[in-house]
């Protein structure tokens, strides 16, 4: 009777072992080797992964034949906690239906704990790389070479527009002919009257004022139409004790004068 | 020239006749003569950059020889020390103490040919000398003879190996002048002297005779006659017109965009200087735009920078200051 009750006790250990054995179990992320696995029928593949969602990793690493089937060494990785069906991630030809390979997924994580966030991709901290920096760099470039070219433009107008509005030799003449012939002429004014008499020969003479500016004034100090009237205005500027009367400078001065009204 | 006072115009005379025995020698040059005589009349120097060839040394010994001036000239080169100019102290063996040796500088008319080969310590010695008009030799100066006029040249073309004058030195030259090449009347009229000069005997041999064999005749004036012309340019009247004409030049340098160093105040005192002893020498009493016109360039531009800007576009000082000048009058 003893005996009797040893052996069903043996024998329902071996029972409830190979029960056990009969569900592979691995950790989340750790290789699960199932090995010589038989499965009838046609030679099976493991589903390829489309996305992320399959629980499963599932690789082949031996095919074996055997009698109107296969024996298979499989590498399974658990990515989630849970008990699953290995034939739901294998394909098997049309005609073969394969039978439940049950597995489970265990995890140490207590349950309860919050999920992390979903991985989502974040956008580059920048837009481009040395390319765009470079095409930004020369676009810039440009833009300030036209500014400066504008600019520069800009100036040379003004500046030219600045020279027109100077009024002609003529009207500047007339005023200081007017004070000099009644005696109200500084310095200042005298020096002013003696270039613009000076400038005026350059006008009316296109041979003198394209010689240089000495000669221009030796030329113009013996040039018969011009001298008299020069060397008189020069005594009447320069000497240490000029006699020079009213009515003599208004006789010098009388050809400009006349000149700016023609 | 009625109402130029006597002593104007028997000084401009006395001047004339020096410039007579100068056009006797060399041919052309007069504008060069007219600056040596400005020069000298007012205590200046002369910078004259020409190419080797151009009869300076003639002109400068034949100009020393008319107006009785002692002339000397001292070749510039690399390894001239400022004693070869100054003079030092030697030691004399009969007495065993030291003597002092003066050097070419003292003399009337001093002719530093190719100033920009030497070392800038002997252009610095010569330099100090020209300004302070004397010389220290050990512990004791020595006064330069009056008048004391320093002639240099710098050839412009060939500038390897050549030590250039920094615009403070060039400053102290009162004129700069650039010696052009002769005209084409003048050239044949030198190939024609030449032609002349013959053979000079000595002794059994003889050696071909040179310009320098011509300088010969009694000096014109004496030096009572120098310090009269010297004084009379110094009363040569200058008007406030005039002095606005220059005051308006020079104010003009230092505010174009193209000049980078305008003119200094002393460029106005030379002008006006100059201008003085060129009046004196066309036989006026007074000065006019005409003298301020003619000695611009001689005195103006040695002494003005341009930018870098206009140096790039290609301009020069001399197109630059002919702006300012046309500027000026117009």
């Amino acid at each position: 009777m003893i005996r009797r009750a040893f052996i069903a006790l043996l024998l329902g250990s071996a029972l409830l072992r190979a029960e056990d054995a009969a569900v592979p179990t691995q950790r989340v992320g750790q290789p699960l080797e199932i090995r010589d696995l038989y499965v009838p029928g046609g030679e099976v593949k493991a589903k390829p992964r489309r996305d992320r969602k399959p629980p499963l990793m599932v690789r082949i690493l031996e095919v074996k034949p055997a009698k109107d089937g296969s024996r298979y060494d499989f590498e399974v990785q658990g990515l989630e906690a849970g008990t699953y069906n290995l034939a739901d991630f294998l394909e098997a030809p049309t005609g073969t239906v394969l039978p439940a390979i049950p597995l489970e997924i265990t995890t140490a994580i207590p349950e309860g704990l919050v999920h992390p966030n979903p991985a989502e991709a974040s956008e580059l901290p920048e837009f481009g790389g040395y390319k765009t920096r470079m095409k930004i760099l020369i676009a810039l470039w440009f833009a300030g070479l036209i500014a400066i070219l504008l600019w520069r433009k800009k100036k040379t107008t003004s500046g030219s527009s600045a020279a027109e509005s100077i009024q002609p030799l003529a009207d500047r003449l007339r005023p200081l002919i007017a004070a000099a012939s009644k005696g109200e002429l500084a310095s200042d004014d005298r020096a002013k009257l003696e270039r613009l008499v000076i400038g005026h020969w350059r006008e009316h003479r296109p041979d003198i004022a394209a010689l240089p500016p000495a000669e221009a004034m030796s030329k113009l100090r013996h040039d018969p139409e011009a001298a008299p009237l020069f060397l008189a205005l020069e005594r009447w500027l320069h000497a240490r004790s000029s006699e020079t009367t009213k009515a003599e400078i208004d006789q010098l001065l009388a050809p400009y004068g006349d000149s700016g009204r023609g | 020239m009625s109402s130029v006072p006597t002593p104007v115009s028997q000084t401009a005379e006395y001047l004339q006749a020096i410039r007579q025995r100068v056009g006797t020698i060399v041919v052309g040059q007069d504008v060069v003569v007219e600056r040596m005589l400005i020069a000298l009349l007012t205590s200046g120097h002369l910078l004259l950059e020409g190419m080797p060839g151009l009869a300076k040394t003639l002109l400068v010994n034949t100009l020393a020889q008319a107006m009785h001036l002692h002339f000397r000239r001292i070749q510039f080169t690399i390894d001239l020390l400022p004693s070869d100019i100054i003079g030092s102290e030697i030691l004399d063996e009969r007495t065993g103490g030291f003597r002092t040796h003066q050097g070419p500088a003292f003399t009337n008319l001093l002719l530093a040919d190719e100033i920009n080969r030497a070392a800038p310590k002997v252009q610095g010695a010569l330099l100090e000398a020209m300004q302070e008009r004397k010389v220290t030799i050990g512990n004791q100066s020595y006064p330069l003879p009056v008048p004391f006029l320093v002639i240099a040249t710098q050839n412009p073309i060939e500038q390897s190996g050549t030590f250039e004058l920094p615009e403070a030195q060039l400053d102290r030259f009162m004129l700069c002048h650039r010696l052009g090449y002769p005209t084409l009347a003048e050239e044949e009229e030198i190939l024609r002297r030449n032609l002349k000069l013959g053979v000079k005997r000595d002794g059994t041999g003889a050696v071909a005779r040179t310009e320098f064999d011509l300088i010969q005749g009694d000096a014109i004036g004496t030096e009572a006659d120098l310090v009269a012309a010297m004084e009379a340019a110094n009363h040569i009247h200058v008007s406030d017109v005039f002095l606005k004409h220059v005051v308006d030049v020079v104010e003009r340098t230092r505010k174009h965009p193209d000049l980078e160093l305008g003119c200094s105040p002393r460029a106005g005192i030379s002008i006006l200087k100059a201008s003085r002893a060129r009046a004196l020498l066309h036989g006026r009493d007074y000065v006019v735009p005409e003298d301020l016109f003619a000695l611009a360039e001689d005195v103006m531009l040695h002494r003005i920078r341009l930018t870098y800007e206009a140096l790039a576009e290609g301009k020069t000082a001399a197109g630059v200051l002919r702006e300012i000048l046309e500027a000026s009058v117009s």
